[in-house]
């Protein structure tokens, strides 16, 4: 009996729908899972660690990019990042390559990391290749990131300390990429990373003026201009941020290098021949054939402190921040007739140290106050309660606020009654 | 006679606070009403009026040289010298009664503030570059009398008043460092800091404004509620001796004061 022909019309319409499907079913999933690289949560997921693997605060910077951020002293301190993956649609034959390049460099462009000829701008951050799995940590070395190396390689290259203190506020990119015969496969993860590994310009005319048992320290205020090192886009990243001022119990010998005093030991001949001996302790002779270079800071006027080492202040110098407005603070705590070095430097938001300012030495000395003064002349009063003892002005103010307040809220309750009362029809108005 | 001074205070800090609870308990059906007696209500078609609030300011120097302990040393003209400072503060009344042809009583609280700054002294008598400074809040509960009745029967815009009341000033001595801490000829550690009890009077005129813009007075009423709008002077004396305190800091005045008062 033959198949009228709507009949098979209808079929095979029904077949190509159902074929239709099919195909759509089997691509669907291709697409879902193209080979992508996902950041899941970064910038908040991605994790600073020190050398040593211990986990630190990653010290957000940059708002409102809230993207991490890259110092001096991380970049000293060999510190990393450690970037979580999800990675998706990979198969046996691919691997995951992790590059990084300056602002504008897109890594993921074969041309721009393939090509040492000249074209290639970005460099290898990770060595070798990984095999890629769904979820996995990628740990890349803060050097690595801002090494900008001039010349280009196709491999990674680890990078050493030298790096470090010449980035004057760049923005890097980070590349995490599904490769298959060297060749970028799917849709890449990026991460930028801004580092700044140069401090602010030097902060001038300090001055150290005696106080009873403190010290009063003024300098020129920073302007909103001020350079951090070259950039002075007026950006928040690129200005100082706050000021620190470090001081120290002034030392007794400005000749000598001291007991317990760290110096540099610069090797003569053969003996300890290419070991570093900076910072070691002098408690016993110096070993032979160094000659002993005290790091002790010296300004001019002879003022000197053994914690302010050419290299900067060390972890033994105490030190207060405040605001990069600032032009001025108090040291308070100290020991009158004792003579204190003082040093000024402004950090940036990396808390990257500028240029320190020369050592200023001063001793606090007793000082008569109008209070002294009173009870010196033979005056009586004092000691009995007062608002400072709530903490005034805060007290005196709190008054103030609770008075004004009680008056707006009585006259507030005033007016809308007398609106109120305005508003309803009264008596005389009834009668006329 | 330090007794008997003392016994004046106190009786006339007791006047000001007796005054300030008489009129709180005095029923006002007692006192004739300012519609009863001015109907100036529904002639102004003014708000009702039941508060008062100055803004101080006078030229201050305490007595505290006048100690008698210090001998005739005078500590506070050789640290902040002889220019006044600037005390500026707010008064705040709830006109409790109105007194027939004579004009409102009740309740004054006022707070203000003030401070001096100079450089301290070193060792040899010369100055410091660091910074003293005492600053004083001067607080005062009276009673206070304003005779409008000039203003509001015969429109003529002056109006009178009269203060009376128990006062008190916290003070503090500071340097950079915090509250001053020093030793008394005893050898004792003592705090810069305290209170001194005194009381306060005052007599003043203040002069309406409203007279010279009417139109703007009631427009002033119908938008924030303020009724009357004065300048005012007056004389005061802050005779804050400490009542009932062996070692006060003598930290009134008598001087006067300006600024501006609404009534609302």
């Amino acid at each position: 009996m033959p198949i009228p022909l709507r009949t098979h019309l209808r079929f095979s319409c029904s077949a190509l729908v159902a074929f239709a499907l099919f195909a759509a079913l089997l691509l669907v999933p291709q697409t879902a899972f193209a080979q992508t690289v996902l950041l899941p949560s970064a910038p908040a997921s991605i994790v600073k660690v020190k050398a040593s693997g211990a986990t630190v605060d990653p010290r957000n910077v940059g708002t409102p990019d809230n993207i991490r951020g890259i110092s001096l002293a991380e970049c000293l301190d060999d510190d990393r990042y450690v970037i979580p993956l999800n990675l998706m649609g990979f198969t046996a034959n691919m691997n995951l390559e992790v590059w990084a390049g300056p602002t504008g460099a897109d890594c993921s462009d074969n041309a721009q990391r393939g090509n040492t000829s000249g074209s290639q701008t970005c460099w290898k951050v990770v060595s070798g290749n990984i095999a890629p799995t769904a979820n996995l940590n990628v740990t890349v070395k803060m050097r690595d990131i801002i090494a900008s190396p001039t010349t280009k390689n196709l491999n990674y290259v680890a990078q050493d300390d030298t790096v470090c203190g010449k980035i004057d506020y760049s923005v890097f990119s980070v590349y995490m990429l599904l490769t298959s015969g060297g060749a970028t496969q799917g849709t890449p993860g990026k991460q930028d990373f801004q580092a700044d590994t140069i401090g602010p310009d030097p902060v001038s005319n300090v001055h150290v003026e005696q106080g009873d048992t403190r010290l009063h320290v003024t300098w020129t205020a920073l302007g909103s201009t001020t350079d951090e090192g070259g950039t002075t886009t007026g950006s928040t990243t690129t200005t100082a941020t706050q000021v620190a001022i470090y001081y120290q119990e002034e030392s007794s010998s400005t000749t000598a290098v001291d007991s317990g005093f760290s110096y540099t030991c610069k090797e003569a001949g053969a003996v300890d021949a290419g070991v570093d001996d900076s910072g070691d302790a002098q408690t016993t002779a110096v070993d032979g054939g160094c000659t002993a270079i005290p790091n002790e800071t010296t300004s001019a006027s002879g003022c000197t402190a053994p914690g302010f080492l050419s290299t900067g202040p060390d972890k033994t110098v105490s030190k207060l921040t405040v605001n990069a407005n600032s032009s001025d603070t108090t040291i308070g705590g100290l020991t009158n007739g004792t003579s204190y070095a003082v040093a000024v430097v402004a950090q940036d938001v990396f808390l990257n140290p500028g240029k320190i300012s020369a050592l200023e030495c001063q001793a606090p000395v007793k000082l008569n106050d109008f209070f002294a003064t009173y009870l010196g002349d033979g005056g009586q009063a004092g000691g009995s309660c007062s608002l400072d003892m709530l903490g005034a002005p805060a007290g005196g103010a709190s008054l103030a606020v609770i008075a004004f307040s009680s008056m707006l809220a009585l006259a507030r309750r005033r007016r809308q009654q007398h609106q109120s009362h305005r508003a309803l029809p009264s008596e005389g108005q009834d009668q006329e | 006679m330090k007794a008997v001074h003392r016994r004046i205070s106190a009786a006339l800090a007791a006047f000001g606070a007796s005054t300030i609870v008489l009129a709180g308990l005095l029923p006002k059906d007692a006192l004739a009403s300012e519609q009863d007696i001015f109907n100036d209500e529904k002639r102004s078609k003014k708000s009702p009026q039941h508060f008062a609030l100055e803004v101080r300011i006078s030229p201050f120097t305490p007595d505290i040289d006048k100690e008698s302990s210090l001998g005739g040393k005078t500590p506070y003209k050789d640290t902040f010298g002889t220019m006044k400072r600037a005390l500026v503060g707010f008064e705040f009344d709830y006109q409790a009664v109105r007194i027939p042809w004579v004009g409102t009583l009740g309740p004054g609280l006022s707070a203000s503030y003030t401070q001096m700054t100079d450089h301290s002294f070193q060792l040899d008598g010369t100055r410091s570059k660091e910074n003293t400074d005492l600053t004083l809040y001067p607080m005062y509960l009276a009673a206070v009398l304003r005779a409008d009745v000039f203003y509001r029967q015969y429109r003529i815009p002056v109006v009178p008043y009269a203060k009376a009341g128990l006062g008190l000033t916290f003070w503090e001595a500071s340097n950079p460092g915090g509250t001053s801490t020093a030793s008394n000829s005893a050898g004792n550690s003592l705090k810069g800091h305290g209170h001194t009890w005194g009381t306060q009077w005052a007599a003043g005129v203040m002069v309406a404004l409203d007279a010279l813009d009417p139109g703007a007075s009631v427009n002033m009423d119908n938008a924030v509620g303020i009724n009357s709008t004065y300048l005012y002077g007056e004389y005061y004396l802050a005779a804050m001796n400490g009542i009932g305190q062996d070692h006060p800091l003598l930290v009134g005045t008598d001087t006067w004061c300006a600024g501006l008062a609404f009534e609302f």
